[in-house]
């Protein structure tokens, strides 16, 4: 007996009342979430690593804000459809400071620097690891930097750090 | 310009995955967001996973008609998700957050193609599904259909595809969040679903399983 035969024998087998009326667009639409979740199920690392977003929260911190993008034009959630420089370009600020940081156009490094000039520790967070710069007598740094979500803390002295929003690289 | 570089931090270790029943006893019930986005405020990281556990499917589901590798998807993701724990404070109408977490990973998505220096001829692209193979465990009528169904939809078009993927996303998107999520008119998404369904339903693949087909 082929597979198909099988297959429709398995189907003769089961009561219509067991199965799902398609004609019904709630009980179709309900179907087709079961088979499409089926199908591309959500990795359970990158469930992981959402969960563990929680343990880099900085309930202290202050955000600075995004002040501009190079990516994007003035109105900062358009995209800009002329990109051509090799740089992306970002400024954050808060009341006090203002960071700028460009990050390279092979996705491979990020250089930035601190407003007023300041010593201050400089670290960078991944979803997966911190690394961390002291940075300069001209409040400069850089990070060796892979493609994924990054964002910078700014650690000025014991009781003042700034975070940027988290950028998606 | 600088000193060399250096690096304190490898990497973080992999976590367990812990469900809130078991980190504290308690049972986060009902659809409640607004409780979930307090407490999560408030540290309880049991919170916060559910509000992943409640919400990853929606922000995976709603750029799977987006052209990414799977690396990027996963960095998508996991970009929505840093967003959602940045902006948490922020967040009025959590009763809203299926809708505002599909709009965020789209715009990550956005962002991220375009860091990326690539060219984004559309937002969704003609994505076809593979076709079901079937095999011998999969004779079992559940697995059948949904083999049938994934098939059926591989013939319909990216449109249709896209507003049906977004119309089954659990837990379920506002017709004004999908008007907006696909910048469509809100009076269309009935009739666009309605048409869509038809679609579906007249596939040869789903014909079998209709009501008048079966024995």
């Amino acid at each position: 007996m082929s597979d198909d035969r099988k297959g429709g024998e398995a189907r003769r087998n089961v009561s219509p009342t067991d199965r799902p009326n398609l004609l019904d667009d709630d009980q179709l639409r309900a179907q087709l979430g079961l088979a499409l979740d089926e199908s591309d199920p959500v990795p359970e690392e990158a469930v992981l690593t959402a969960m563990s977003i929680f343990d880099l929260g900085d309930a202290d911190a202050e955000l600075a804000e995004l002040m501009s993008d190079s990516m994007f034009n003035e109105a900062r959630f358009v995209m800009r459809s002329d990109v051509s420089t090799e740089v992306r370009s970002l400024s954050f600020a808060t009341g006090s400071c203002r960071i700028d940081i460009e990050l390279s156009a092979d996705g491979t490094m990020l250089t930035g620097q601190l407003h007023p000039v300041e010593r201050a520790v400089v670290q960078l967070e991944t979803t997966s690891s911190r690394s961390q710069f002291e940075a300069d007598d001209l409040g400069r740094f850089r990070f060796r930097i892979e493609r994924g979500s990054l964002r910078l803390r700014v650690l000025f002295d014991i009781s003042s750090l700034v975070t940027t929003p988290w950028i998606i690289w | 310009m600088v000193a060399p570089l250096t690096t304190i931090t490898g990497s973080r270790s992999t976590r367990s995955r812990l469900r809130p029943t078991e980190t504290t006893g308690r049972r986060l019930g009902g659809e409640d967001f607004n409780g979930l986005v307090a407490l999560a405020l408030a540290r309880d990281k049991a919170a916060w996973e559910e509000l992943v556990e409640r919400l990853h499917k929606v922000a995976w589901h709603a750029i799977a008609g987006f052209d990414l590798g799977v690396e990027d998807r996963k960095d998508a993701f996991a970009s929505t998700f840093c967003r959602l724990y940045e902006r948490l404070d922020t967040i009025r109408e959590p009763i809203k957050l299926p809708g505002w977490v599909a709009t965020t990973a789209r715009n990550e998505v956005r962002t991220l193609l375009r860091s990326r220096r690539r060219d984004i001829p559309s937002d969704v692209v003609d994505r076809r599904l593979p076709s079901h193979q079937p095999d011998f465990a999969e004779r079992l009528m559940d697995a059948e259909l949904r083999g049938a169904l994934r098939s059926a939809m591989a013939r319909l078009s990216p449109a249709c595809q896209e507003l049906l993927r977004l119309l089954t996303i659990d837990p379920p998107l506002s017709y004004g969040e999908i008007s907006t999520l696909l910048g469509v008119p809100h009076g269309s998404i009935g009739p666009t679903r309605q048409r869509c369904l038809e679609r579906l339903r007249e596939t040869p693949e789903l014909r079998p399983f209709l009501p008048e087909a079966q024995p």
